[in-house]
């Protein structure tokens, strides 16, 4: 059963109660009766399965807190495992929190994976994985390719599964900020958004809605083919760079949230996933170019 | 003086040629060495050794002289080595 088989007022029911969600391998309970997150999930997670009931990885809730900030300045809690992991945001920030602390979920507890701060795309089987701080045009180019033929396995957290080397996709909603926003909604007319916020610690955010077929796929694995550090450039033409193995190494290794964590193990991993990835840094302002240079890629390993 | 790597180091390091990767399980730094300090590690993974005995190997390798010179640069390899906490003398 498909979440968008509820009515609105099932799906409240079921989020007041803890709804049971299927996010890639993860389930996740959900307990809220925040308007402003309920719409963002009806809308956001419309095509993903409605979990067994028996077992969530994570109970999250998203609440008002008690008191004066319940009326005034209201504000919204995320609450996970019963701990309280952040501080509160305002109120109608509720869906980027939600969103933001289910990253941080996965993040702080899915030690049987290198995890990557890189969003994550695949083709033919192969991933691209693109690490990149904020502001590099990471999401951006993610949000063009999954509407171009690639797959999103995922647009912040880039899942290393320890015991083979491939990339578990954990496909959620792409966030977008600020320009990048206006951008994508130009280039992909069809991209249905969430409701922006603003004024949140990012700016402007909103949130992309995935693809039906990379929701569909939330099992099949890719084995990581590139590793590509985009950084976008405004009135550059696009320039490729390949970069050295141990170079790029270290830099996947700043970007990864566990690496120290996991010891050996996640030195080896890396490595492996470095043997087998060319690596280069992709400077580009144009999506056109940048789509492109993904589809030879592509093209070359067929 | 004769080094040796630490036990946290070795067989965690990984070489790409030019370049070679190293990863101190104790402390967690991760360290990016060149192609020279890369072979020096991997000579001290095989048996300790000092400055004197590796330039012996070594410049055969590199295809040097074995003078005062080569003898001081592998010294000072083996400091910084040490530095990292990747060596230790024996």
């Amino acid at each position: 059963m498909k979440l968008s088989d509820f009515t609105p007022t099932v799906l409240s029911h079921h989020l007041k109660q803890g709804l049971y969600l299927q996010t890639g391998s993860f389930v996740v309970n959900i307990q809220t009766t925040i308007p402003a997150a309920i719409n963002g999930i009806a809308k956001m997670y419309a095509d993903y399965m409605i979990a067994d009931d028996r077992f969530a990885d994570f109970h999250v809730r998203l609440s008002a807190p008690s008191g004066l900030r319940r009326w005034i300045r209201s504000q919204v809690l995320f609450e996970c495992d019963g701990n309280l992991p952040f501080k509160p945001l305002p109120y109608q920030q509720a869906f980027p929190m939600l969103e933001w602390g289910l990253n941080w979920c996965v993040s702080s507890h899915a030690q049987s994976y290198l995890i990557i701060h890189a969003a994550v795309v695949e083709r033919n089987g192969y991933a691209a994985i693109l690490p990149a701080p904020p502001g590099s045009g990471k999401s951006t180019l993610c949000a063009a390719l999954i509407h171009r033929g690639w797959r999103l396995l995922s647009d912040e957290l880039t899942l290393i599964r320890l015991s083979d080397g491939l990339i578990t996709p954990l496909p959620r909603p792409v966030s977008l900020k600020n320009q990048s926003i206006d951008v994508i909604r130009k280039y992909i007319p069809e991209a249905v958004f969430s409701v922006p916020v603003h004024d949140t610690i990012k700016g402007t955010v909103a949130h992309l809605k995935p693809s039906k077929d990379s929701v569909q796929r939330d099992k099949e694995t890719a084995k990581p083919a590139w590793i590509i550090f985009p950084k976008y450039q405004a009135d550059t033409k696009l320039k490729v760079e390949n970069i050295s193995k141990a170079r790029a190494f270290m830099r996947v290794a700043d970007n990864a949230f566990n690496y120290s964590l996991l010891g050996s193990a996640g030195f080896h991993s890396l490595a492996n996933v470095i043997d087998g990835a060319d690596s280069c840094e992709l400077t580009y302002s144009s999506l056109d170019e940048a789509m492109d240079f993904f589809s030879s890629l592509a093209l070359a390993k067929i | 003086m004769e080094w040796r790597v630490l036990a946290s180091t070795a067989s965690n390091s990984h070489n790409w040629g030019d370049e070679v990767v190293v990863f101190n399980a104790l402390s967690g730094a991760t360290h990016l060495l060149d192609h020279a300090a890369g072979q020096i590690l991997e000579k001290l993974q095989q048996s300790p050794g000092d400055a004197k005995s590796l330039a012996a190997i070594l410049a055969d390798v590199w295809n040097v002289q074995i003078d005062d010179d080569l003898v001081r640069y592998i010294r000072d390899v083996l400091i910084s080595l040490h530095a990292l906490s990747l060596i230790e003398r024996v």
